[in-house]
């Protein structure tokens, strides 16, 4: 039964990465805000968590804080931690026109790993932290645990696509795609557009980072910053470009092909000197995908379907 | 110390001077075809790579080396543009910075591929290092470097003021639409164009190269490089990407005078960070 241990492993993946997908979708395919630095609010709330719950520093340790509260606080602070650092980078950056934007998320992304990497009072540098706590793991065996932890990440996911949709179908998210559309016409009609923008991105992150808090402690169990490459945000991009943009089933169904393509590329029987070089191979799909499916069906694979309101307010 | 500093500032200077060779092609796409494209540093990877082939494993002569390995990038640059962008041109500027991060992501994964995940070196031989008073300051091969940078910048200079197809760019740039209608050749001004912009990535790739030894992700890590410059010079303005190029440059090889050594890419961005919040059109008015 291995496999299937595999495949429940491989799922909770994917659904973490779900999370952080249906919240990208809401800033990129709702509100187009064309974010490339989306790892650095997963790492944010990551690292929140692992310092947060681990143990005060011992002499041999580089860092210098570790409180050792309890999971759900590091959780809700690894949420709260994001939206925080949300808000004081939007507020200079969400003015940014497109381009800039992309151009100043993926800056910031790559120099928060670096100072992950260089800060190790605060971040234990590249050794990071390891042993976090999963929560409830005495309860049950190990392999017990993987099936719970799987069936916890379908409660967030689920969750996380109920709250988000929500917010989506409601005058929020008109509003919010108003301004994908023509965000002057959105002035124009009375919107205060820099609020909503602010407001969407706020909550998308505190999502992100609560994503970023489940991986460090029940999927991974330890934090190092490489695994907070830009090559997370261009996977969480091309999930949702390639799904369909501005619905939030797209953004899953992206993951599910991500996914797909990516155990597929580990798994199938090829001459050995392909598969040494697989990951590039690997890298040569995504692009490849990504590239054919905005070529050929700029919306992604579900389309986003045309809303028509019924007359007066 | 004084002598560390100059040294530094050397060092910064031959950083600038390759940056302005990737930068420029990088600004002129954008300031053509109106877009960012995010894989630009790959052209600069797809260089340094061609320049291994020919140097190092062929083993051919230098010059013969650096002409074919300029040649077939700039080739490499227009196919790219052919085959990636021109069909969804007219699909918004969102729509191609994403293609174009796919695009990068595919060159990525095909250098990878051909040239392994290794780090290589092009082997070049062991330069004099030029001495001033018993200081040595810096060698004859990075001199060259800053030299190349100069008359890269002269000849673009000319390009821009002299001839008729630079002019014809400057005019597109400002007003494209005013630019159809007095008959340019749109076209024939694209082909050019990305030829150019793929030989200056193909001349840059060839001194990193000559700076340092290639990677496969060298590609991206110069993207980030080129970016920053492209925003603290202004999108599009090529006599700002000059002196933006080198400010950049400076800034990273002084800057580690400072700060730790660790962070030297990260000077690079927190410059993309500061010039877009002191002023988010770029410090060089276009």
């Amino acid at each position: 039964m291995e496999w299937m241990n595999f495949l429940v492993v491989m799922g909770c993946l994917l659904l973490i990465y779900g999370i952080i997908a249906v919240a990208y979708n809401v800033q990129y395919g709702y509100t187009k805000m064309v974010n490339f630095g989306t790892v650095a609010w997963f790492a944010i709330g990551a690292y929140t968590y692992a310092i947060l719950t681990t143990h005060p520093p011992l002499p041999e340790d580089f860092y210098r804080f570790g409180f050792g509260f309890p999971i759900l606080v590091g959780i809700i602070g690894a949420g709260i931690v994001s939206g925080l650092v949300a808000y004081l980078i939007g507020l200079p950056i969400l003015k940014l026109k497109g381009h800039y934007f992309a151009i100043v998320t993926f800056a910031f992304a790559e120099i928060l790993r670096h100072m992950l990497i260089n800060e190790k009072w605060l971040t234990n540098g590249t050794v990071g932290f390891f042993a976090l706590r999963q929560p409830w793991v005495n309860l049950m065996s190990a392999n017990a645990y993987t099936y719970f932890s799987f069936f916890l990440m379908v409660v967030a996911l689920l969750l996380t696509y109920f709250l988000l949709n929500k917010i989506c179908k409601a005058p929020f998210g008109r509003v919010l795609k108003g301004i994908r559309e023509n965000d002057t016409v959105c002035l124009f009609l009375g919107k205060k557009v820099p609020s909503f923008k602010m407001k969407a991105f706020v909550i998308t992150s505190i999502f992100m980072g609560i994503a970023g808090s489940l991986y460090a402690s029940m999927y991974m169990t330890l934090v190092t910053p490489s695994m907070f490459t830009s090559m997370v945000s261009f996977l969480v991009l091309f999930a949702v470009v390639v799904g369909g943009k501005g619905n939030n089933k797209g953004a899953i169904l992206g993951m599910f092909l991500l996914m797909f393509v990516d155990q597929f590329t580990r798994f199938i029987e090829v001459p050995t000197s392909f598969a040494v070089r697989m990951s590039s191979i690997r890298g040569i799909i995504y692009g490849l995908l990504l590239v054919m499916v905005l070529r050929f069906l700029p919306q992604g694979i579900i389309k986003e379907k045309k809303v028509i309101y019924p007359e007066g307010r | 110390m004084v002598a560390r500093l100059i040294q530094h500032i050397l060092f910064g200077t031959v950083t600038g001077s390759i940056l302005v060779l990737a930068s420029l092609g990088f600004t002129m796409v954008e300031r053509l075809d109106n877009f960012v494209n995010i894989s630009h540093g790959q052209l600069l990877a797809i260089g340094a790579y061609f320049m291994l082939l020919f140097y190092n494993i062929l083993g051919w002569g230098f010059i013969i080396s650096v002409v074919l390995t300029v040649f077939l990038t700039a080739l490499m640059g227009l196919l790219v543009y052919k085959v990636f962008f021109k069909p969804i041109l007219h699909f918004g500027t969102v729509t191609l910075i994403i293609t174009s991060a796919g695009v990068g992501t595919i060159l990525n994964g095909a250098i990878e591929y051909i040239g392994g995940p290794d780090a290589h070196a092009l082997n070049l031989p062991i330069f004099k290092i030029i001495k001033i008073g018993g200081f040595s300051l810096i060698s004859k091969d990075y001199f060259g470097i800053i030299i190349v940078g100069i008359i890269s910048i002269v000849i673009i200079q000319l390009f821009l003021q002299k001839t008729k197809m630079g002019k014809a760019f400057r005019a597109v740039s400002s007003n494209r639409s005013l630019a159809e209608t007095k008959g340019i050749n749109l076209g024939s001004l694209s082909t050019l164009i990305w030829l150019l912009a793929g030989g200056t990535a193909g001349l840059a790739g060839i001194l990193l190269g000559v700076v340092g030894s290639l990677t496969p992700d060298m590609g991206w890590n110069q993207t980030m490089f080129i970016m920053s410059v492209a925003v603290l010079g202004g999108l599009g303005n090529i006599y700002g990407i000059m002196i933006a190029s080198f400010i950049v440059g400076l800034t990273m090889d002084v800057g580690i005078l400072i700060f730790p050594s660790g962070y030297k890419p990260a000077l690079a961005f927190a410059i993309i960070i500061i010039a877009l919040l002191i002023k988010p059109e770029g410090i060089f008015e276009e």
